[in-house]
């Protein structure tokens, strides 16, 4: 079948998706992406031709759980440690690790090694997705058909960052810190609003209607499709460069300072509209940051905050039980520009 | 109707002949079916067209189909692999090989089909059979196969998962008594080439098996076409497409049919033939069916609403008709056009001044009527159960909270046993593992028993009269809340007029039911039987593939029924008929909110009748809002202005 990926920089338009995932990449510890969006909008692709970006990350050597050697560490690597007193290390590709809507509890968690068991007649932990997922994308096509248990795992796992093991006479822990991509046709059901909150960031995607632009998904679909060696060739250049901003963005980013300003119009912002929780706020400081430091600036500035606003706080509004959902995002854009009128 | 999908004078007749002659030669055994053939054929040809869904009735030749097309792979050396209702879970999705872990130690894992089926053909006859789940990964899942599947056209599926197949199309059935004489003729001949032993390979005439490779080398001839690629976006952007792989199935589907007539470039003029099969099944039926917006834009707009939500699906059935070129199968197009006699839509017409959308006004929590009909049913069962059985109370509530089916775990009784097995010396060179009857494992899986709760609202004119369709609206929606809490399904019958339409196939989206609703048309006749109807054939097909998940019928009415679906028939009657068959499904426990004012002077109560017949649990409109109120207000009542 497909052997390469579409090309990233070859996706049409759609610059929110590309805007979220690429700060999701320059600063993990936004906590993810929700895309939602009608069918046939490029959701996945996206998504999978993210794989092509991804910057390398350091891992303790051979450990399965992709331990960070700056911890947390896994059962076996704290172990190693006390042991040896130091962590062999490498680095390693990050990846877009897959969760498939028909996936079992087992697959999910891990579970007793039974190869290992029947051999030896002793327990072995056998990593399951969430361990695979430690450091890199964790990725869940259509996210709201998943079955409720196994939405009920990720929440616990993604809220402690750990994954406690405790099975079949196994007690063991591992981390487990991922960053959550989920792609979601809203006509297909809601998701829960816990899980919901989980996700950093959240973009709408609507079908290109452009006439011309249409044309040039459809032209670069088919080149892909039937002259694929030529055309990934042509694209190289620019997925080189984007990969070389990427890196260079993800260095600059804990040199990027934030001022006063900024702090401000967040607070402004975020008290402006009904919000849950503070996540909100620590979200879009993040995202701001990594905007920032992606536009090769040492210092915050409110075009920044001002752009990944919406990304970071529209899934976020409340919702009153009958009141429209346009209701409260057309307040959050209604106070988005009067403050870009304000500040710029 | 705004657009049009098919138009015939548009298209050389010499090429459509040549596609019709070449769908004959492919599947010889079926008459008619132009466009399920043609859909086959060009799968077969450039399977990035993304599988066919074929949809019809019973007996109308979807197997026989299949079976011509896995002939067809057989013959070109395509692969293909069939799955069907008897595959489990498992089998689809990969499992432990247990035979080698216990042979050899060693940890393998069986593939599943899906995972065989990477880039090769997976036929499916019966795909509504599957379980719902394996649907939806097979349909998700779309991209690394081709799906070729038949589905009974009395099911509903979600019309947003059927966009990632590529193709969609419906069989026919021949009404005419030549036709159906010719059929039969041809399947006794058919059924006497397939016993002789060469029947197989006869069947496909050896010339046109060279014409179809030939035809397949022809296809990697054609390079990227700019005109095809602007005149695609052109039409669907015309017709208001929201996916772009509609852009993408539509120009492989023409690149596939270009090669099959050997033609060097693309055949742009075929276009609108391959309409129906790309498009019928993603035209979005518009939200605005119902809005308030539309109502003076298009007059006629009504009429065709009336069976709008079937009429995308038809329109494939429609153009067939037409594109046959046969004259009587025209006029029969234009027969179906014209259904509605002239005096019936003058009449429309005139009394759409009256119809009004109501916003939602908000009541208290109904949940509580939900909650009263539960325990209704489960106090009755633990009454019979204490009577005769004796059995304890606690014990018969837990049963009913959740039923669970015991299933032998060999994973688990595997992992349990093989920690003893140094102890018990088993598992060595020649050993076998050493399981004990304690090491048995057996796992109790909850059954999903998701309710479903169908709402089947009257919208008609009498509601609109006395401004109560804004309570009705509301008290829905707070039972939509409550569906949404208990993660259950809710479906929306609304009839109204002439007819009753299935406003939400079943759904767990409680946003998208709530939008629905919000935007329900009220006014005109009230068709109460075609809107039991309806909830009858829809509890009908759930309780088919769900054997014992409740459903919970809501019926929201004042009862003054005043339209049938027979003719000549008295309209409450009716429905208080198809009533009884209602009650006779298995689970099904129905409450009627009676719409009828209390104030009013003039009471039929025809709802409680109903209910009656219904075996409902009979309430009032009024008494449910004020008593929500009064429990969310506490003290004080409001009299309010009903």
């Amino acid at each position: 079948m497909k052997s390469h990926q579409y090309p990233f920089s070859a996706i049409v338009n759609q610059e929110e998706l590309k805007l979220g995932l690429i700060l999701n990449v320059i600063d993990p510890s936004i906590g993810g992406l929700l895309i939602v969006g009608e069918r046939g909008t490029g959701k996945s692709t996206a998504v999978r031709a993210l794989a092509n970006l991804l910057p390398e990350i350091t891992v303790v050597k051979d450990c399965p759980f992709n331990c960070n050697p700056q911890g947390p560490l896994c059962t076996y690597c704290e172990e190693l440690l006390k042991v040896e007193g130091t962590l062999p290390v490498t680095s390693k590709k990050m990846e877009v690790v897959e969760l498939p809507l028909g996936v079992t509890e087992d697959r999910v968690l891990g579970t007793l090694d039974l190869e290992y068991a029947l051999r030896y007649g002793r327990r072995k932990f056998e990593p399951g997705i969430l361990a695979n997922a430690n450091q890199n994308f964790l990725y869940i096509d259509e996210v709201n058909l998943l079955e409720d248990h196994i939405v009920d795992l990720l929440l616990d796992v993604s809220a402690m960052g750990i994954h406690r093991v405790e099975r079949e006479g196994l007690s063991f822990v591992h981390p487990s810190r991922f960053i959550l991509v989920g792609s979601m046709n809203p006509e297909e059901g809601d998701l829960r609003p816990q899980f919901l909150d989980r996700f950093g960031l959240s973009v709408k995607i609507k079908t290109i209607t452009s006439k011309e632009e249409r044309k040039e998904i459809l032209r670069r679909r088919l080149r892909f499709d039937l002259e694929r060696e030529e055309f990934l060739r042509e694209w190289e250049p620019e997925e080189q460069a984007l990969r070389e901003k990427i890196i260079r963005a993800r260095e600059l980013l804990p040199k990027v300072e934030t001022t006063e300003v900024i702090l401000d119009l967040i607070v402004e912002l975020t008290t402006g509209v009904t919000l849950d929780g503070h996540r909100g706020d620590i979200v879009l400081l993040k995202a701001t940051r990594a905007l920032s430091a992606f536009e090769g600036e040492s210092f915050t500035k409110p075009e920044h905050l001002l752009k990944v606003a919406p990304l970071a706080l529209r899934h976020r509004l409340k919702r009153k039980p009958f009141e429209a959902p346009e209701e409260e995002e057309r307040k959050l854009y209604d106070l988005l520009s009067l403050l870009s009128r304000k500040n710029l | 109707m705004t657009f049009s999908l098919y138009s015939p004078e548009k298209i050389y007749s010499s090429q459509v002949e040549a596609i019709k002659i070449h769908t004959e030669k492919a599947f010889p055994e079926i008459k008619g079916n132009f466009y399920p053939k043609l859909g086959l054929l060009l799968n077969l040809i450039e399977p990035a067209c993304g599988g066919i869904f074929i949809v019809g009735k019973r007996g109308t030749g979807k197997t026989a189909l299949l079976q011509d097309f896995k002939r067809l792979c057989l013959r070109m050396n395509k692969p293909f692999l069939e799955v069907s209702a008897t595959h489990s879970k498992e089998a689809l999705l990969g499992f432990p090989d247990f035979e080698q872990i216990l042979r050899k130690g060693t940890s393998s894992y069986c593939q599943g089909l899906l995972e065989r089926a990477l880039g090769k053909f997976l036929v499916i006859d019966d795909f509504h059979l599957l379980e719902p789940e394996i649907q939806k990964i097979l349909i998700h899942n779309n991209h690394k196969y081709v799906l070729i599947a038949t589905l009974s056209s009395d099911e509903n599926l979600n019309q947003w998962s059927l966009d990632k197949i590529g193709l969609f199309s419906q069989t026919q059935e021949f009404t005419e008594k030549d036709k159906r004489k010719e059929l039969l003729i041809l399947k006794i001949i058919s059924e006497r080439t397939w016993n002789l032993p060469s029947g197989f390979h006869q069947a496909l005439d050896p010339e046109y098996f060279n014409l179809l490779k030939e035809t397949q080398r022809q296809l990697h001839r054609l390079t990227v076409d700019e005109k095809a690629i602007s005149k695609i976006v052109d039409r669907i952007n015309e017709l208001g497409i929201p996916s772009h792989r509609a852009e993408v199935t539509l120009y492989y589907a023409l690149r596939a049919l270009s090669a099959l007539l050997l033609s060097k470039g693309l055949v742009l003029e075929l276009l609108p033939l391959l309409e129906p099969l790309v498009f019928s099944h993603r035209l979005t039926i518009e939200r605005g069916t119902l809005k308030e917006g539309d109502r003076d834009v298009e007059k006629e707009g009504l009429i065709i609403r009336k069976d709008g939500v079937m009429w995308s699906d038809k329109e494939g059935a429609k153009g067939l008709d037409r594109n046959r070129a046969s004259q009587d199968s025209v006029e029969k197009g234009k027969e179906e056009e014209v259904s509605v006699p002239l005096d019936m839509l003058e009449d429309c017409i005139s009394r759409r001044s009256r119809e009004e959308v109501f916003p939602i006004r908000r009541v208290g929590d109904l949940s509580y009527v939900l909650r009263e009909v539960k325990a209704e049913h489960s106090g009755l069962r633990k009454e019979i159960r204490v009577n005769f059985e004796g059995k304890s109370r606690s014990g018969v509530r837990e049963s009913l909270k959740k039923v669970f089916r015991v299933k032998f775990d060999i994973l688990g009784t595997l992992i349990r046993a093989s920690l003893l097995q140094p102890i018990r010396g088993g598992w060595k060179e020649g050993e076998v593992v050493k399981i004990y009857r304690e090491d048995l494992v057996y796992r109790r899986v909850p059954q999903n028993l998701r309710a479903l709760y169908l709402f089947v609202v009257d919208a008609s004119g009498s509601l609109g009269a006395s401004k109560r369709m804004g309570f009705v609206k509301g008290a829905v929606a707070s039972l939509f809340e409550e569906a949404y809490r208990r993660r259950d399904q809710v479906a929306v019958i609304v009839f109204r007029d002439f007819s009753a339409e299935l406003l939400l196939a079943p759904t767990r989206s409680s946003h998208i039911a709530l939008e629905k609703i919000r935007e329900t048309i009220t006014g005109g006749y009230t068709p109460l039987s075609a809107g039991l109807q309806k909830a009858l054939i829809l509890s009908q097909s759930f309780r088919q593939k769900h054997r014992f998940n409740p459903i919970y019928l809501i019926l929201l009415t004042d009862g003054r029924a005043n339209i049938s679906i027979k003719k000549g028939e008295d309209p409450f009657e009716e429905a208080l008929k198809i009533c009884h068959s209602l009650t006779r499904i298995s689970n099904l426990y129905s409450v009627v909110i009676d719409s009828e004012s209390t104030e009013s002077e003039i009471r039929f109560g025809l709802a409680r009748e109903l209910a009656r017949a219904l075996s409902a649990r009979y309430y009032s409109l009024d008494e449910v809002i004020w008593s929500s109120l009064g429990k969310t207000g506490k003290s004080f009542k409001i009299i309010a202005t009903l």
